[in-house]
């Protein structure tokens, strides 16, 4: 197995009594990457957390987390995952030291080992000043660094996140999103779920879309928005005035595949084209040759909602 | 619906209707009276008043229901809105506290009076077996009726004035137990002051007190040759209290419920409000999941300490009273008495011990641990098993002063004193599987229903050792052990009950880890 590859789902299959919630689900996700999971309400994002945080098994497929198999491996897998559940897991009469002290002290860590461990994740979540008081006391926000920092306790490689901005202030959710950031870069891989794309659209840089138990897309984050698939590019070429002379010139060069004509009052060009015959600089060197005053030239991105709903079917999703 | 004011009132009796839930109740409530009937029936030509002996048998039992069950079904009312946050919402409607209260508590009250009208069919069977006439059952429903009347309506204003339903079940039970014990209680010190010479004239007052509670009311039903109205004096105040208590719950709901405080609030009032709690545990070592029941499920040192003096006092008073007057007999009453409290706090913890964890939605969290689900109920298990010490000795000593008490006792008499020891010995293992069933019992509905599961289980597991003890006289009278004086019947069914019992433990555990699993993946 590719040691690059933390999380190897083939063909997971889940049906609860009255629906199939996951029909054949097939994805991989790389080590130290962050990686989203998004899906409209019902996708079958949480059965698959649940399956890869070794709450659930699977009925069909195989599932296997650092090459352990979630199955036969349960207990290997669950000392190298952290599992965020979207809602919260909490103690509420322990304070926030006594909860992580707990989560320390099940997972078999000595108690000196444990006071850096719970001083650490403190620092790092930013709640070592609140340390000592009740969990019930805090607001939604701080219960959810305690959550974040409850899952790294026993310091996991992979942490499994099931919307855990979900309910948070724009103010809290940009904070956690800095601490994922901050654990990306101490090595952590992240696998996080939500059901809004754009809400990850800066901090993934792999993503995977769900929608009715069937996988719409894996792949980077940038590969979603573009229009580019593989060697074949697609870019928008805006200029100052629609110009047939350009667009002729363009047509002819060596590699490209497509001009498509601008919409009336609009002067943006669409290129497809080979870019392994076909550098940009030729474009545009061509463009401006011809006479085509140039106002932009960027590679087509979609708006990321667009690509989501492209993506996702409309409409809730009905028993099956 | 239209009218505002019924609107809840309708909903709740259109869900009953509905739900199978309620039809499932009944069938076994119905199925139940029926297997006790047939028992009896089997055993009639060798039982005096078989009709009567059975009335009584169900009738108390169903008493003892209605209270346990009621605590947590009736005070739950109010207090299940408020733990979901959802009165709040419902006040932003049309409907007003009357509305609310009809709809969330009278409904309940109609449930449960027709869970009581469903079985009264099947008990006038008992007036075929003899011992029982139909006015005696007309009027034993009556006053049930009431006494469920009333309970409903004292536990909805405990509803209305707690935040959770564990405190509007303790303010239910403390004040049907003062209303209760207030007849007898005035009566003792009445007597007492009188044999002091002073009179206060309190006797009139503990008669008419007396007379109202449900107890006075079926001993005077269930005697030989009651001719007496259905409806009598306890059905008339029981009503008339209850009346009273439901207007108090309509005066103080604005009070208490118009704007109901979140849960939580800031970590420093809670950390006062906490008072005795504000030492703290001790750090956990190994096995942290026993070091978080014992402390936090199980009241910690403090629990324990509590425990112990609780426990203890009792067993050394009991136990000094029976020494002074009351003999073997004594030591029994306090044997019974300290094993009652001890099951019924056994059941608490149970169902509190994964009940909580749902509740918290902490199970998912547990089980990521690198700790498979048998284990962890297992440790959950042993923290409570510390808790629950001080009970343990206690329930130990008074069986074993009880069994040293009648060897002793018997010592002398020409009775067959080692039979009569083993067959303590064996009522007290009788005992002892009996609580073990009992835990698993709560332990097992815990995980299937949101509250109540002591009283159901309670309950439930009555109803278990009843059928199979008819089941066993029955038996025994087809079996023809009966004749002769023969008593060995006895034995038997002490064994077949015993046999049940770890049956059904061992099925209750396996389903109940089940169940875990499940919800586990359901969490």
């Amino acid at each position: 197995m590719d040691p690059e590859i933390v999380i190897d789902i083939r063909d997971l299959t889940h049906r609860y009594k009255t629906h199939q919630a996951l029909g054949g689900v097939s994805f991989t996700v790389q080590r130290q990457s962050i990686h989203g999971f998004v899906g409209p309400n019902g996708a079958g994002k949480t059965t698959t957390l649940k399956v890869l945080a070794t709450l659930l098994k699977p009925q069909r497929g195989d599932v296997s987390v650092f090459g352990h198999d979630i199955v036969r491996d349960c207990k290997a897998v669950r000392r190298k995952i952290g599992f965020m559940p979207d809602h919260f897991s909490m103690y509420r009469q322990m304070t926030v030291f006594e909860y992580l002290d707990f989560f320390g002290a099940a997972y078999g860590i000595g108690l000196a080992q444990r006071d850096k461990i719970i001083g650490d994740v403190l620092a790092l979540t930013d709640m070592a000043g609140r340390k000592d008081d009740l969990i019930n006391g805090l607001s939604r926000g701080m219960q959810q660094r305690v959550s974040l920092a409850r899952v790294l306790v026993h310091d996991p490689d992979l942490l499994l996140l099931d919307e855990p901005a979900s309910g948070l202030d724009p103010r809290a959710r940009i904070e956690l999103m800095e601490i994922l950031e901050e654990l990306r870069r101490l090595g952590k891989t992240i696998f996080i779920s939500s059901h809004i794309l754009s809400e990850l659209a800066t901090l993934c840089d792999h993503v995977t879309i769900l929608d009715r138990g069937q996988v719409k897309y894996t792949g980077t984050m940038r590969g979603l928005i573009t229009s580019s698939d593989g060697d074949l590019a697609t870019y928008q070429l805006t200029l100052a005035a629609e110009h047939p002379a350009t667009s002729d010139s363009l047509a002819k060069l060596p590699g490209m595949q497509r001009v498509t004509p601008p919409l009336p009052n609009e002067a943006r060009y669409t290129l497809t084209f080979d870019r392994t015959q076909l550098a940009l600089n030729t474009i545009l060197q061509t463009t401006i040759a011809s006479g085509g005053q140039v106002v932009s030239f960027a590679e087509d991105v979609k708006h990321l909602n667009q690509a989501f709903m492209d993506l996702t079917e409309p409409g809730v999703r009905s028993d099956q | 619906m239209n009218f505002p004011l019924l609107a809840l009132f309708t909903r709740s009796l259109r869900e009953d209707a509905r739900g199978a839930a309620t039809y499932w109740a009944r069938a076994a409530l119905a199925t139940f009276i029926l297997l006790v009937l047939a028992g009896m029936a089997a055993t009639k030509s060798w039982i005096g008043a078989p009709g009567k002996n059975f009335f009584i048998g169900i009738v108390s039992l169903q008493a003892i229901s209605i209270t346990l069950v009621g605590l947590s079904y009736f005070g739950s009312a109010i207090t299940e809105e408020k733990e979901e946050q959802t009165l709040g919402l419902l006040r932003m409607t049309d409907l007003n506290p009357l509305s609310i209260l009809l709809g969330k508590s009278t409904s309940r009250l109609g449930g449960a009076l027709l869970l009581l009208a469903a079985q009264f069919p099947f008990t006038i069977f008992a007036v075929t077996l003899g011992g029982v006439s139909l006015g005696q059952i007309t009027a034993t429903y009556c006053t049930l009726g009431a006494y469920t009347f009333l309970l409903c309506n004292v536990a909805l204003l405990g509803s209305v004035i707690a935040r959770r339903t564990a405190g509007a079940s303790t303010f239910t039970l403390l004040v049907m137990g003062t209303l209760l014990a207030a007849g007898p209680l005035l009566g003792a010190w009445n007597q007492r002051l009188l044999q002091h010479g002073v009179d206060l004239g309190l006797k009139p007052l503990a008669d008419t007190l007396w007379k109202a509670s449900p107890l006075a009311r079926l001993i005077e039903i269930l005697g030989t040759g009651f001719s007496g109205s259905p409806a009598g004096w306890q059905v008339a105040s029981n009503l008339a209290l209850g009346v009273v208590f439901f207007m108090a719950a309509w005066a103080a709901f604005g009070r208490f419920c118009d704007r109901v405080p979140v849960e939580g609030g800031s970590a420093v009032a809670s950390k006062k409000m906490l008072g005795l709690s504000l030492r703290r545990p001790p750090r956990p070592q190994a096995y942290a999941l026993i070091w978080k029941d014992f402390y936090f499920l199980g009241g910690g040192r403090l629990g324990l300490i509590v425990r112990i003096v609780g426990y203890g006092g009792s067993a050394i008073f009991a136990g000094i009273g029976a020494l002074k007057g009351n003999g073997p007999a004594g030591f029994t009453a306090a044997g019974s008495l300290v094993t009652f409290v001890f099951s019924i706090d056994l059941a608490v913890l149970a169902a509190r011990m994964f009940g909580t964890e749902i509740r918290d939605q902490t199970l998912s969290a547990l089980a990521m641990l690198p700790l498979n689900i048998r284990q962890i109920a297992y440790r959950k298990a042993l923290a409570l098993l510390h808790v629950a010490l001080p009970g343990a000795i206690a329930v130990l000593i008074c069986g074993i002063l009880t069994i040293t008490s009648f060897s002793g006792a018997l010592r002398s008499s020409s009775a067959p004193t080692p039979s009569l020891v083993a067959m303590l010995v064996s009522q007290t293992i009788a005992n002892l599987v009996n609580i073990i069933l009992l835990v698993h019992v709560v332990a097992w509905l815990s995980l299937i229903m949101k509250r109540g599961a002591v009283p159901v289980g309670y309950v439930a597991t009555q109803a278990f050792h009843t059928i199979i003890a008819v089941g066993g006289m029955a038996l025994a009278a087809a079996l023809g052990s009966f004749r002769g004086g023969n008593m060995a019947f006895l034995s038997y069914s002490q064994f077949v009950g015993v046999g049940a019992s770890i049956i059904a433990i061992v099925i209750l555990h396996r389903r109940g880890l089940r169940r875990l699993e499940a919800l586990v993946g359901e969490s």
